[in-house]
């Protein structure tokens, strides 16, 4: 290779490394400046909308599609969100949870899902979704660092951070999918014929699984929710666990184990997991795991009067 | 390592500048790349190191045994050989358990039940394309259209070369060899065709191919909850995904080579595009399909023996090759619908029904279009019941609406896919193959077309890992 040749290489290097660092930092800015106007949608708007106002929130939902598509919102007294999303686990919640405001008061309703907190593989993939504020907010960046779920190249290239979610910025700040003023977090789940007859068959092709052989509590899990714990005592947040309704649990064991394991650090938890299994109609549910809007009706009123039964002067 | 990741990176970058530090010493260069080329292939698997080497070992020996010889009884004695123990190896690694899983099933259908006796082994990586290409190797010389590899190191370079080494292209010894065996330069148009190929790969697969596998995936682990409509779309869909993730595969690898100053042969020539099923396969996975031509079909006869042993060549060809990617019946039935359409088109083009006019062209886009997107299925759906049950759903006609699944995924493969069939129909018009479009750009040119194309690849890639071929 000739002197000239390298002197080539390195112009082209140069070219490309000035120019595509200047183009990433020009588009990352305009995906910024849009993406903070977005309050609508489920890629960024929802996660921006309930940014703005957690610190005045006193009721709060995390967990997710379940627990997104089964407690309404509107029905609750207190200013209430909920903030679950599809495809998260429980190191998103996490997240979410620790930014919320000092002292103030607020009940923390967290969905777990008992399959998922003894699943083997999980180590906080959902973190990825937060990755669009990896930049911008240091609580998320250091969770996301510390799940070791950062992408590498993200320190260069800082558009990376909206992979995935350009159309739904664009297209939600253009036109937002609902006026989040009057949207509180829940995503009903309306039913029609057609989605009976898929239920229908979905129950005829659910097979009775086993639990695993083996039940250990996944590590992120323990850690999550000890940390998750830890933060709401320090700062006067009440903190309640739920497993929304399923059309059929399959398996106890976990649910008994994860029961255990909240009991040991005064965790309350509610399982609803077989909440419909006496009158487990069709017209409930959605498919297997999450309910319709008519029993994510039903089901918000029963939840309703069960934490307002509790004995505790945090509660209204 | 994939190619789309960070250790290929900069393991490749390392290996670019010692390469070029070496200069014209070409036989240090090729020590390098023998070296670089085992360690890219033992971060695989080390295990499987071994076999590679016995497989080169073997064949750099049988070649030499083979020229030495006159006599044409031992040269083909040495040459079943070599074919012997490759196949041979494919077999134990790849077909042992599939054959004898179905001989079991066949077995029990006459009221026996043996012992199943399978392996287990796990597939190592590549083992299709090279037992290929190195019996390429001792197949030219014993025709003598090559002479054998001036040195061990040239040859297992030849073999292992770490660009094609996992998923191809299979390259000839005519080729590759005989660059291999001569110092190679730095050109700068050669400089710039890589790179852009490189950065057209990464967009095809990472961008295009694997976005489309979200959908496919959700659709496909879903059958009995979708109508017709939706399944049509995802099986096309899925024939959009495969061209993408192996094209895109294949030009990273190509790309690579010819920033060591090395050009393999064109591998994709926008199949999609072809009139007819003979086109088709003048124009899809090349490498193999001419592989397959020149050391199958030809040995069989070819066309050379009357129609209805052309006829029986073909099918033999297109069901072997079907084989060669998996062991399933299923590879089995699309390699004989391909053979199938080909015996048919060959009929055709004896008794043409319709005239050349645009309308027969447009006729023949579609057709040939559809039966290959209806083929793929049986890539798609690993069980023959799966593929029944694909079948049973696309001629229901349960014309359902279309499922969208997550509205943002399914709205960036509808761009992106327009962005890259756009380019494909854009080469395939100007009939400029993309392989030495980057030669023509200028430096500035190179430096933007690659700066859009990694603002492409950073905000609508996919963070599915998937290279399809990796399982042949």
């Amino acid at each position: 290779m000739s002197r000239e040749q390298v002197i080539y290489i390195l112009k082209v290097l140069v070219i490309f490394v000035v120019l595509s660092l200047v183009l990433d930092r020009l588009v990352f800015t305009i995906l910024n400046r849009a993406s903070d106007k977005v309050l609508s949608g489920q890629g960024i708007g929802k996660l921006n909308h309930y940014l703005k106002q957690k610190d005045s929130l006193e009721l709060i939902i995390y967990g997710n599609s379940r627990v997104n598509h089964s407690l309404n919102t509107e029905k609750f007294d207190e200013q209430s969100f909920n903030i679950g999303v599809d495809g998260t686990n429980i190191a998103y919640a996490e997240c979410l949870i620790k930014l919320l405001p000092k002292d103030k008061e607020q009940i923390i309703i967290l969905h777990i899902d008992p399959e998922q907190a003894f699943s083997k593989n999980y180590a906080g993939e959902d973190l990825k979704k937060l990755r669009c504020k990896y930049h911008q907010i240091d609580t998320i960046s250091s969770i996301i660092n510390r799940y070791e779920q950062e992408d590498p190249l993200q320190s260069i290239y800082k558009s990376r951070a909206y992979n995935g979610l350009v159309f739904s910025v664009i297209k939600n700040y253009l036109y937002p999918k609902y006026d989040h003023h009057n949207y509180y977090g829940f995503d009903p789940l309306p039913t029609s014929v057609e989605q009976q007859k898929v239920m229908k068959k979905l129950v005829e092709n659910d097979r009775q699984t086993e639990c695993n052989e083996e039940l250990v509590l996944n590590a992120a899990y323990e850690k999550a929710i000890d940390d998750i714990d830890k933060f709401c005592h320090i700062n006067n947040k009440v903190l309640i666990v739920i497993s929304s309704p399923v059309y059929r649990d399959n398996c106890k064991e976990d649910n008994i184990q994860l029961r255990k394991f909240l009991d040991e650090r005064d965790v309350w938890y509610f399982d609803y997991s077989d909440f419909f299994r006496n009158d487990n109609s069709l017209l409930y549910w959605k498919d297997l795991n999450h309910l319709s809007e008519k029993g994510a009706n039903l089901f918000t009123d029963s939840f309703k009067q069960d934490i307002s039964k509790f004995n505790t002067n945090k509660l209204k | 390592m994939l190619f789309n990741s960070i250790e290929f990176l900069l393991f490749f970058v390392t290996v670019f500048i010692l390469y070029w530090i070496l200069g014209c010493r070409f036989k240090l260069q090729n020590i390098l790349l023998l070296a670089a080329s085992y360690f890219f292939y033992a971060w695989w698997d080390w295990r499987f190191l071994f076999l590679i080497v016995f497989s080169s070992s073997v064949d750099y020996f049988v070649g030499s045994k083979i020229y030495k010889y006159d006599r044409d009884k031992l040269r083909k004695w040495w040459l079943c050989l070599s074919v012997v123990l490759n196949l041979g190896l494919l077999f134990v690694f790849k077909y042992f358990d599939f054959f004898a899983r179905s001989f079991s099933e066949l077995m029990k259908q006459f009221g026996w039940s043996p012992n199943e006796l399978t392996l287990q082994l796990i597939l190592p990586v590549g083992i299709s394309f090279y037992t290929f290409q190195s019996m390429s190797y001792t197949i030219d010389i014993y025709r003598g259209k090559l002479k054998p590899a001036k040195s061990a190191i040239s040859f297992f370079t030849y073999v292992a070369f770490f660009p094609q080494l996992v998923a191809g292209p299979i390259e000839r010894a005519s080729n590759l060899l005989v660059q291999i065996e001569a110092p190679r330069s730095f050109e700068t148009k050669r400089f710039n065709a890589g790179i852009f190929q490189i950065l057209i790969g990464l967009f095809r697969k990472v961008v295009i191919a694997d976005s489309i596998g979200i959908y496919v995936d959700s659709i496909y682990s879903n059958l009995s909850f979708h109508g017709t409509t939706t399944i049509l779309i995802a099986t096309i869909l899925f024939g959009f995904q495969l061209y993408y993730d192996f094209a895109g595969y294949s030009d990273i690898a190509i790309g690579t080579a010819k920033l060591l100053g090395i050009d393999f042969k064109q591998n994709f020539n926008f199949p999609y595009f072809a009139k007819s099923v003979t086109e088709f396969w003048r124009r899809w996975h090349i490498s193999l399909s001419t592989w397959l031509r020149d050391y199958l079909y030809i040995p069989l006869g070819g066309n050379q023996k009357g129609v209805i042993l052309q006829y029986r060549n073909i099918m033999l060809t297109m069901l072997i090759g079907g084989l060669w990617h998996g062991a399933s019946w299923g590879f089995v039935v699309w390699g004989g619908i391909h053979g199938l359409a080909l015996v048919a088109d060959k009929l055709h083009t004896s008794k043409p029904i319709l005239s050349k006019s645009k309308v027969s062209k447009v006729l023949g886009w579609m057709i040939t279009f559809s039966l290959v997107m209806f083929s793929w299925l049986f890539f798609r759906s690993k069980s023959i019941e799966a593929n029944i049950e694909v079948i049973n759903k696309l001629f229901s006609l349960e014309l359902s609406p279309l499922f969208l699944g997550d509205i943002n995924v399914f709205f960036t493969i509808l761009v992106v896919l327009l962005m890259g069939v756009g380019l494909d129909f854009y080469l395939y018009k100007k009939a400029k193959p993309l392989e030495p479009f980057g030669a023509q750009l200028s430096m500035f040119q190179l430096g933007l077309a690659s700066v859009f194309l990694v603002l492409v690849i950073n905000l609508f890639h996919s963070t599915s890992i998937n290279f399809i071929y990796f399982q042949f």
